[in-house]
């Protein structure tokens, strides 16, 4: 049963990228349902015994794939509400990644759980590919980190053998491999660069590749770490500090770019790198107990910022832009869904903050110390601009709405520099078709259309005077109290006053299109509030989690 | 046993002269080919079972990106040295490997020094040097994807060199990470031929901003 969730995403992945993609509309999600239902069923503690090792199902093994799923899955329900589903290639690839993390996580074996973790970011990768030179080249560089990542962190496990047998004069290598995997794969400053880029290019893709996948990557080299990082050797204490120094750094500068950056894709990307960078201190520290805090806060971090990516996804496609100058007011033009993303973007800020007493706030404490002073403050100090950037974002939601917003219309093509393309559509064949903006249907604004009668009627005439948008909610509110008259005049007082207020709410609740899109960034964020809030069990998963089995000499580790 | 591992090694420089000289992109390619069916009979190999899955996937790796470019005639990018130095760089760290590996291994390595070890601790250095050549200096996509499954194989190859043969998970794992980078390798090259109808991958004047 273990490798039912492998069996169910590669298959679905396979036929993503093979069945055209009008069929293939409802596959991901049949995909991830038959994944969940897999690791539902999934025994706990029956192994499954393979030559040479085993395949253990953990608790925090299932958590993790069962996170991953829905994560997977809410993000793609977002794309489609919000009128942008992702390209098939896209999504099979995703399918195909998270599919080798099962075993790459459950391997008995560093070595083996490495090389997995790096063919589920080649196969997600691989879905990503696509003509175009900007494309290409991220694609490659890409390509470049990961498997340069790879080859660092497998010379590293075959240099740093468990004591008694590992040779000192070749620890300075071994951990100098050992920093160039995991500055390549997390994305630590300075060679963060292809992790940006891919996050500004692909808000659908990005959080599984810049999140999902390189989380996996840390959490099969935990077991190991273990084993061979908890004696402080001078050589190894040399690099344990320039590695926590990179932490740090990326911690910090992180957060600034995340508060400074007007691009919301790169908000959200920065804001990654900082979360992992605070779980790569974890081998920067000799103590065995800050593995359970890293194994928690990798798997918390990144459900978190798959919320955040999905909410800047539903905000780019929603109002056209993702600067966030350019949406000035997102909350207020749509006040249902708008409250309900505020609420998102709160319950994603409290999960990766934390309070006192909480598993996240422990976790952060307990990382950060990991790195000597005055890195450990540098990097538990890091978190500030990251709250604040939050903190920015949702005050620029309940500002006073930016004219665009409000009149509905798109800025002239010279109001802004343009943006790239998102890498997660799918090519069309042939010259690119212009992109629909705003998209129709959605939103309180654009439903003008379905105003009948007396209401069109008002809105016919008030539209000299007032811009469409306004013009058409004044007509929704007017059309709010002719429905609910009949019941209001039963009513009299206070009792008419609720009534009516309560039915001009549920009207434009009912005419905001965008609620369920809004509701699936919901999801997300209370799932990283849960986990935060201790539902699921992911600090025990975490602390039981095993590693993998210890390298000896004369068999591979 | 001994001739084995000499053979590979062999088999190794081969390939890696073929890909780094090849001003053909099916050379290159086979070439590619000829390194990874090769590496892995270079160090101590797990169950036959496990072997056979490693070939197999190399055999479908090279074939994904043979796909790409058998009927294209795609031209190559100029190597950056020329190929000629590159190659004789590759037989320099293959002879260096040769001459000191007996002492290099004799350290690290949890399995005794014999001379099948230092032929494959010659050819990793050789693969080392190549894969590091072609990731960072390579004009051109077919070279670039190379080198990233050339990086693999190094790793993979120290792995062995320094720690022994894996077991069957170690096998099929390697095996799923060498079939899932030629996926990207080959989508990566067909995207590339279908942008430009080459695999330079230097910026053409109108791609380069201000320009």
């Amino acid at each position: 049963m273990l490798l039912a969730y492998p069996a169910a995403m590669g298959l679905g992945a396979l036929l993503l990228a093979l069945v055209p993609e009008r069929r293939g509309r409802w596959l991901l999600p049949a995909t991830l349902l038959a994944a969940v239902v897999a690791l539902l069923a999934l025994p706990a503690g029956q192994p499954l015994r393979l030559e040479g090792g085993e395949l253990a199902a953990s608790p925090y093994l299932r958590l993790w794939l069962l996170a991953a799923a829905v994560s997977l899955g809410a993000a793609w329900a977002t794309a489609t509400l919000a009128g942008a589903p992702p390209g098939p290639r896209v999504l099979a690839g995703l399918a195909g990644g998270l599919a080798l993390v099962a075993p790459a996580l459950a391997a008995p074996r560093p070595a083996e759980g490495l090389a997995l973790a790096v063919a589920g970011g080649a196969v997600a990768l691989a879905g990503l590919v696509r003509p175009g030179a900007g494309a290409l080249r991220l694609a490659r560089d890409l390509l470049r980190d990961l498997a340069a990542a790879g080859m660092l962190a497998l010379l590293a496990v075959a240099l740093l053998l468990p004591e008694p047998f590992r040779p000192p004069e070749l620890d300075l290598v071994a951990g100098l491999a050992l920093v160039g995997a995991l500055a390549l794969r997390l994305g630590l400053m300075p060679l963060h660069g292809s992790a940006i880029r891919l996050a500004e290019s692909a808000p659908l893709a990005g959080p599984v590749l810049i999140a999902w996948l390189p989380a996996a990557f840390v959490a099969a080299l935990l077991g190991w770490h273990a084993a061979v990082a908890g004696s402080p050797e001078t050589e190894l204490a040399a690099v344990r500090l320039l590695l926590a120094a990179l932490c740090a750094a990326t911690i910090v500068l992180s957060g600034l770019a995340s508060l400074a950056k007007d691009d919301l894709r790169a908000v959200a990307g920065y804001a990654v790198l900082a979360e992992l960078a605070l779980a790569g201190l974890v081998f920067a520290s000799t103590d065995a107990a800050a593995l359970s805090a890293a194994r928690g806060w990798l798997l918390l971090a990144v459900v978190a910022r798959s919320g955040l990516f999905a909410l800047v996804l539903l905000l780019e496609a929603w109002h056209g832009t993702r600067r966030l100058p350019e949406l000035n007011g997102w909350a207020r033009v749509a006040p249902a869904s708008g409250a309900v993303l505020l609420l998102a973007l709160a319950a994603i800020l409290a999960a990766t903050l934390g309070w006192p007493g909480s598993d996240p706030f422990a976790w952060r404490l307990r990382l950060a110390q990991s790195s000597a002073w005055p890195l450990s403050v540098v990097a538990l100090l890091g978190v500030v601009p990251l709250a604040l950037a939050h903190v920015r974002l949702a005050w620029h939601g309940l500002r006073r709405p930016a004219e665009h917003l409000v009149a509905d219309v798109p800025m002239e093509p010279g109001d802004r520099p343009p943006l790239p393309p998102a890498l997660d559509d799918e090519p069309a064949p042939g010259p690119l078709p212009p992109r629909a903006w705003p998209r129709p249907g959605l939103g309180p604004l654009a439903p003008a259309a379905r105003l009948r009668g007396p209401a069109e009627r008002l809105r016919a005439a008030a539209a000299p005077r007032l811009s469409g948008a306004r013009a058409a909610a004044l007509a929704r509110a007017v059309a709010a109290m002719g429905a609910g008259r009949r019941r209001m005049a039963r009513l009299s007082g206070p009792g008419a006053a609720l009534a009516s207020r309560a039915d001009a709410l549920a009207t434009t609740v009912r005419v905001d299109g965008r609620l369920p899109a809004a509701l699936a960034v919901l999801v997300l964020a209370l799932m990283a509030l849960g986990l935060a809030a201790g539902y699921g069990g992911l600090a025990e998963a975490a602390r039981m989690a095993g590693g993998a089995a210890l390298p000896s000499p004369g068999g591979a580790p | 046993m001994e001739a084995l591992a000499a053979g590979a090694a062999l088999g190794v420089l081969l390939g890696l002269a073929a890909l780094l000289r090849a001003s053909d992109a099916r050379l290159a390619v086979l070439g590619l080919g000829l390194v990874l069916l090769a590496a892995p009979l270079l160090a101590p190999t797990g169950s036959p079972g496990g072997l056979g899955f490693r070939v197999v996937s190399a055999i479908m790796a090279t074939f994904l990106l043979w796909r790409v470019v058998r009927d294209a005639g795609v031209p190559l990018g100029r190597p950056a040295l020329g190929g000629t130095l590159e190659i004789a760089f590759i037989v320099l760290a293959a002879m260096l490997g040769a001459v000191a590996g007996p002492d290099l291994l004799a350290g690290p390595a949890s399995t005794p020094v014999t001379p099948t070890s230092v032929a494959a601790l010659a050819a990793t250095l050789a693969i080392g040097v190549a894969a590091a050549d072609l990731l960072l200096f390579s004009t051109d996509a077919l070279r670039q994807v190379a080198g990233a499954l050339l990086a693999l194989s190094l790793g993979d190859a120290a792995l062995r060199t320094l720690a022994g043969a894996p077991p069957a998970t170690g096998e099929l794992a390697w095996g799923l990470l060498v079939l899932a980078a030629g996926l990207v390798g080959a989508r990566l090259v067909g995207a590339q031929v279908a942008a430009r109808g080459d695999l330079g991958i230097a910026a053409r004047p109108h791609e380069v901003p201000g320009a």
